[in-house]
């Protein structure tokens, strides 16, 4: 049986019309228009492209993510597909969102292979990288046809039931981004190599030792800096709020942080932490936290800082992000997320982080 | 030093700020120095955009 | 100093009356063997099974992997320090029972990440473990017995267990000899880069009830200053695993890939002065101290051209890795440095935990964090049962008997391995 494919276009290569008509709304056909009739081609027998849906770029532009979810989704899912293409969208600002937000929407509801194409400045890149394969193109509808042409074999090998040998340690399948030429979704996973790490390690220190040309297997990125914050003039005046990735977080975790790679934070009332808490946190021996959280947080100390009148006041809320081998990316964002509610809340003057 | 401009070396990783080691009052005494040091970082100035590490002795 | 490593390769194991080998089937009496554990006043009884590939064997509650091994013509020499009398490892001759493993389970434990092994299934598919022939030893206390130091009664009996093994094999031919014969002043090795391993054999962060493992001839090195040995003493019994999995076991040193590769190399390409243990450290000052310390020998005792420098498992170990490297590069020594990326979301960039500008040659160890879904019914279970709880980093509760359950590769016996083993790379998808 034929897999079944809908293809998503815009007003433009759906032909219904230039810029003029990019506030169209949604349209369906039930067989392969424009880009779509190039990739029924390419696919080949074992594919049938049974609809096209359309949609204007602006109409899309004022909330991406809910019209997919909301207009675009019913009218795919009624074709039953195994399969979902959308655009290419090259570098159109607002085509490849569109294209990203259809792709998730199907993905998310359907559990189907999902792929567009875009070039990777594009603004639909960042926003769905990580929940969509993008194939990479450049800024020139005139790749179309080899465009297209990646789009296929990249769907061909999610589809496929594959039966050689996995080369991952999970087992599963996964396309190589440098052979089907798709723009990597942040995903890290084991694969097994020719050679043993053991071997590797050696053969590129002899080359190091010796002068020659050697090839690191990572590369570290190198932050970016920013000004050093102003320092506290009155610390009589000051209110301070604490921050930990040492994992103290609620009697029951209520928030299901994890003990590993947790990527979620939150700010608890602390009097209510201090009280009746537990460590979400396997990087290290717990108990002397579990004994008592001032360990990592000096509540306390702090509190007979205000009473002395050394210190202006201590916040009530205690920002808390488990942080065990986790995403350094991600702790930088939460961290920007924290010192937005903190400035909106008005109650902080500085933040003592502590770490384990 | 990743995005920090004033770092505290605690005391070790299962206790940043105390010593479990160390009977409550000397532990008291040591969670109250680390937190003074804090203070006083804080009140400290920035020279030059480099990062200023301490370690309490 | 020489070491003669002789192999003699087990395909079967089966019960018999008497413990031997022949045609490369071990053969056990299992009462003997009883006898040599129970040795050990503060071990209850212990559970003697076998497992071999291919069974729908799941092995639980696994704290230890061995190979067993015995020094052939010396008496009370193995494992110096743990089982054996002191003396330095890596001399005169070994015999090794080449495709056989002890497991140690330890089902009394009240750890939560605890190591397993499936003989048939998926993860069986990614650990060379599963293709080993087992023999299961599941351990009980005695009243005697406490918690932590049971760990050691257990780990020591089952050392006991494959030196009682492998004697037994004595008189079966032999089917293949390694040497492994070097010293730094070797005709053959002048000339060559000198080359060294810093061997990062341990991390006090996970001790367990605040107790360290004794890892380096029976004793523990938490605190401890760098110490160098000679390469055959790593692979002769000088190190022995943790009390648990920590991608990292007794096998893994016994095998130990790296020192085994720069072994073969000696003479050849470079001259493999000697390795350097060192621990990594929770405080700030033993840190410093201990990268210091390892960068001078490296540098002016060692007279190193260039060093790996391998990492025990964790997030923290990397800040030692980056001072260590930092200092042997800015006394003049070459590094080739390990990372261990421990989540599966992002890019490799964003998840290596040192950014030093000095550390441009960094070697992609693999993750063995990285959490995997693994079906397997297994219809028998050793060291536990199908109520066995397997930890989930997730704290989503999940059983042996589970058909499919969900695991950080690392608790999987030898699946992935920090002595460099396996054939493994973190790549970005």
């Amino acid at each position: 049986m034929a897999k079944r494919v809908v293809v998503f276009l815009n007003q433009f290569f759906g032909q219904i019309g230039g810029e003029e008509m990019a506030s169209v709304g949604f349209s369906v056909k039930d067989e392969p228009i424009g880009p779509a009739v190039a990739m029924k081609m390419n696919l080949g027998d074992e594919f049938e492209v049974v609809g096209t849906v359309i949609a204007g770029d602006e109409y899309f532009a004022a909330a991406p993510d809910k019209t997919a979810e909301e207009e675009g989704l019913p009218l795919v899912e009624p074709f039953k597909p195994d399969l979902f293409l959308a655009g290419p969208a090259f570098a159109a600002g607002r085509y490849t969102v569109s294209c990203g937000a259809m792709c998730k929407a199907v993905s998310k509801a359907l559990g189907i292979p999902v792929i567009t194409a875009m070039d990777p400045d594009a603004p639909g890149v960042d926003i769905y990288k990580k929940d969509v394969y993008i194939v990479k193109t450049g800024n020139n509808a005139r790749e179309m046809p080899k465009t297209v042409k990646k789009m296929c074999a990249l769907a061909k090998y999610l589809c496929a039931e594959h039966t050689e040998k996995s080369n991952m340690f999970s087992l599963q399948y996964l396309p190589d981004p440098a052979e089907f030429d798709y723009i990597k979704m942040d995903r890290l996973y084991n694969i097994f190599t020719e050679e043993t790490v053991a071997k590797r390690s050696v053969d590129k220190l002899l080359q190091k030792v010796r002068g020659e040309k050697y090839e690191t297997e990572v590369e570290p990125d190198r932050f970016e800096t920013f000004p050093a914050p102003e320092a506290i003039k009155d610390m009589s005046k000051c209110r301070i709020a604490f921050a930990s990735d040492g994992g103290l977080v609620p009697k029951g975790n209520p928030d299901k942080m994890l003990t590993r790679s947790n990527l979620k934070w939150k700010a608890y009332d602390i009097e209510s932490l201090y009280k009746d808490y537990e460590v979400a946190h396997a990087g290290y021996f717990n108990d002397y936290v579990l004994e008592d959280p001032n360990r990592l947080a000096p509540l306390n100390i702090l509190k007979e800082f205000v009473a002395e009148g050394k210190l202006g006041g201590v916040s009530d809320l205690f920002y808390s992000m488990p942080a065990c081998t986790t995403v350094s990316k991600q702790g930088t964002a939460n961290g920007i997320e924290m010192a937005k509610m903190m400035k909106e809340r008005g109650d902080v003057d500085a933040v003592i982080l502590t770490s384990t | 030093m990743l995005g920090v401009y004033r770092v505290l070396v605690g005391k070790a990783v299962p206790h940043p700020c105390g010593d479990p080691k160390l009977p409550p009052e000397d532990e008291h005494k040591i969670m109250r120095k680390y937190m003074e040091k804090a203070l006083e970082m804080l009140q400290t100035e920035i020279v030059d955009d480099t990062p200023i590490t301490v370690i309490l002795e | 100093m020489r070491l003669e490593m002789e192999n003699v390769k087990i395909t079967d194991i089966q019960e018999a009356d008497k413990t031997h080998v022949e045609n490369g089937v071990l053969y056990i009496n299992k009462k003997e063997l009883e006898e040599v554990i129970l040795e050990d006043e503060k071990i209850a009884s212990v559970e003697i099974n076998f497992a071999k590939p291919g069974q729908n064997v799941r092995i639980l509650n696994v704290q230890d992997v061995q190979e067993p091994r015995c020094k052939v013509g010396v008496e009370n020499a193995d494992y110096p320090g743990v089982v054996g009398n002191f003396c330095i490892a890596g001399q005169g001759k070994t015999r090794r029972l080449e495709g056989a493993a002890i497991v140690v389970s330890n089902p009394t434990t009240r750890r939560v990440e605890n190591g397993l092994l499936d003989m048939n299934g998926e993860s069986a598919q990614i650990t060379p473990y599963s293709k080993k022939c087992i023999v299961s030893l599941t351990y009980y206390p005695s009243e005697l017995a406490e918690e932590r130091p049971f760990e050691e009664n257990i780990k020591r009996a089952s050392l006991r267990a494959g030196v009682f093994l492998a004697r037994a094999a004595e008189g079966a031919p032999v089917d293949s000899v390694d040497v492994y014969e070097s010293s730094p002043l070797d005709e053959k090795a002048q000339g060559l880069p000198r080359i060294g391993l810093v061997l990062q054999a341990y991390t006090p962060q996970f001790d367990y009830m605040a107790v360290p493992d004794k890892i380096i001839y029976g004793t523990a090195i938490s605190g401890m200053l760098p110490t160098v040995l000679h390469p055959n003493e790593v692979i002769d019994g000088g190190l022995v695993g943790w009390n648990a999995m920590k991608a990292i076991d007794t096998l893994s040193f016994q095998n130990h890939a790296m020192v085994r590769e720069m072994l073969s190399r000696h003479g050849k390409e470079i001259n493999f002065v000697g390795v350097i243990c060192v621990t990594a450290n929770t405080m700030l000052d033993l840190r410093m101290r201990c990268s210091s310390m390892v960068a001078g020998i490296a540098k002016h005792v060692l007279c190193l051209d260039g060093v790996v420098v391998e990492k025990i498992l964790g997030g923290m170990p990397h800040a030692d890795i980056s001072t260590m490297g930092v200092a042997l590069e800015r006394a003049g020594v070459k590094t080739a440095t390990f990372t261990t990326p421990l989540t599966s979301a992002g890019t490799l960039g964003d998840t290596i935990l040192y950014n030093d500008k000095e550390l441009d040659l960094i070697i992609n160890a693999g993750n063995p964090f990285e959490k995997t879904t693994f079906k397997f019914k297994a219809d028998t279970f050793y060291g536990g049962t199908a109520e066995t709880k397997i930890y989930s980093s997730e704290q989503v509760p999940q059983f042996a008997g589970d058909e499919q359950i969900r695991v950080e590769q690392y608790l999987i016996a030898g699946c992935q391995d920090h002595c460099g083993s396996r054939n493994v790379i973190t790549k970005e998808f």
